[in-house]
């Protein structure tokens, strides 16, 4: 396997293939040992891909993992989710496939598929961006908004005649008969 | 396969609609009784504490901002609440004598009847009165007569959709010697009457206060 080679197979592969060839000592993983430059790339890309994993797991319901999985427009099947939650591949899944054996047409679909799901999905995810940040420490402007209500509540009317006491005085407050009517007593 | 290529679509997606729902914009806001000096820090926080993206100096009361539409519209939500447009009460106010008087002054009626339960007086009567306009941070100075003097300020006043209040500092001053002061905030249609029990021996004088909204 030539780094060209290696390089594709790095970007379009998932997490457990690649891991399942390590273990292996697969063809890829023969070749990450000699070459230090593919190695930081599949380093790289694994890391990405659990951080984003992390992402996805915390924001989104678990509903929306199976249907991000099911990236050809149909229902996930058990072991997509199962993929999808990091879970080892099964015997005779595709993850077992071999580097080199995916065709050009089947490359070019396989990123259409997902490109529209993608685009569907879109503007669900969008929305779930804030909720995303806010676990992670970013900044929304819906978090803004209320801290600063907090730090300056909205004026309220209060249903009562409120009596503001200066330092030393006492003030009494009575409610007369009449629920309009308030005396208030310094003393 | 998919699960890899479906996460980097989604990246490049998301990043490419969250730099759409980034895109920035410059709105003006018109103030109503803030000022310019006073607001700037209030909005600042909306537009990530940036303070290069707003602008507004006395004795301007425009602001402009540069953010979001969604940090802008934070901000006219926040406006909305913290700088309404300026309102107007009238406060009536009526100095009452409690002591035996017999007959009953219309114009005090109500106050009469609701302070009956109350006080030990057995009767009042109307010495002074007056009324004066005023918006928020007015501060009023009016002769009542017999001698009787307001002196105060108009704090705040709130207006919500049913309901409105004005924060007040009021001094009833007799002969020019103050003999009562009170802060309170007091809601528009209600009636508050400010009382002393240090008066001494000499008559005991009440203030009514009767906020009304224009």
């Amino acid at each position: 396997m030539n780094c060209e080679a290696c390089l594709e197979w790095i970007l379009v592969a998932d997490p457990a293939e690649i891991r399942a060839d390590a273990s292996a000592g697969g063809e890829l993983a023969a070749h990450l040992a000699g070459c230090a430059r593919c190695r930081t790339a599949a380093e790289r890309v694994l890391a990405r891909e659990e951080e984003m994993r992390a992402v996805w797991r915390a924001a989104l319901p678990v509903r929306w993992l199976k249907v991000l999985v099911a990236t050809d427009g149909r229902a996930a099947t058990a072991e997509e989710v199962e993929r999808a939650e990091g879970a080892a591949p099964k015997r005779g899944s595709r993850a077992g496939r071999r580097p080199g054996t995916v065709s050009r047409r089947r490359r070019t679909a396989a990123w259409l598929v997902p490109l529209a799901t993608a685009a569907a999905l879109g503007g669900v995810l969008a929305l779930q961006w804030d909720e995303v940040s806010a676990r992670f420490g970013g900044d929304s402007v819906e978090r803004t908004a209320a801290a600063m209500r907090l730090l300056y509540p909205p004026p309220t009317v209060p249903e009562a005649p409120v009596v503001n006491a200066a330092p030393g005085s006492g003030v009494a407050v009575l409610r007369t008969n009449d629920p309009r009517i308030t005396l208030i007593l310094n003393f | 396969m998919r699960i890899t290529r479906t996460f980097l679509v989604l990246l490049l997606l998301t990043g490419l609609g969250a730099g759409c729902a980034e895109r920035e914009e410059t709105r003006a806001f018109t103030l109503e009784t803030l000022d310019a000096r006073s607001a700037v820090p209030l909005i600042t926080p909306f537009v990530g504490g940036d303070s290069a993206r707003v602008g507004g100096s006395l004795p301007s009361r425009v602001v402009t901002v540069r953010g979001t539409p969604a940090e802008l519209d934070a901000v006219e939500a926040f406006l909305a609440e913290h700088d309404q447009p300026g309102a107007t009460v009238t406060l009536r106010f009526q100095v009452v004598e409690a002591n035996g008087f017999d007959s009953t002054d219309p114009a005090i009626a109500d106050v009469e009847n609701a302070l009956r339960d109350v006080l030990a007086f057995e009767g009042y009567r109307l010495v002074g009165e007056g009324a004066v306009r005023a918006s928020r941070s007015a501060q009023f100075d009016q002769q009542l007569g017999a001698g009787f003097a307001i002196q105060g300020q108009v704090r705040a006043i709130t207006v919500r959709e049913n309901a409105a209040a004005v924060e007040l500092d009021v001094g009833l001053q007799l002969q020019g010697r103050r003999i009562l002061m009170t802060s309170a905030t007091v809601p528009v249609g209600d009636i508050v009457v400010l009382g002393n029990t240090r008066d001494g021996d000499g008559p005991t004088y009440i203030l009514v206060v009767r906020p009304t909204l224009e």
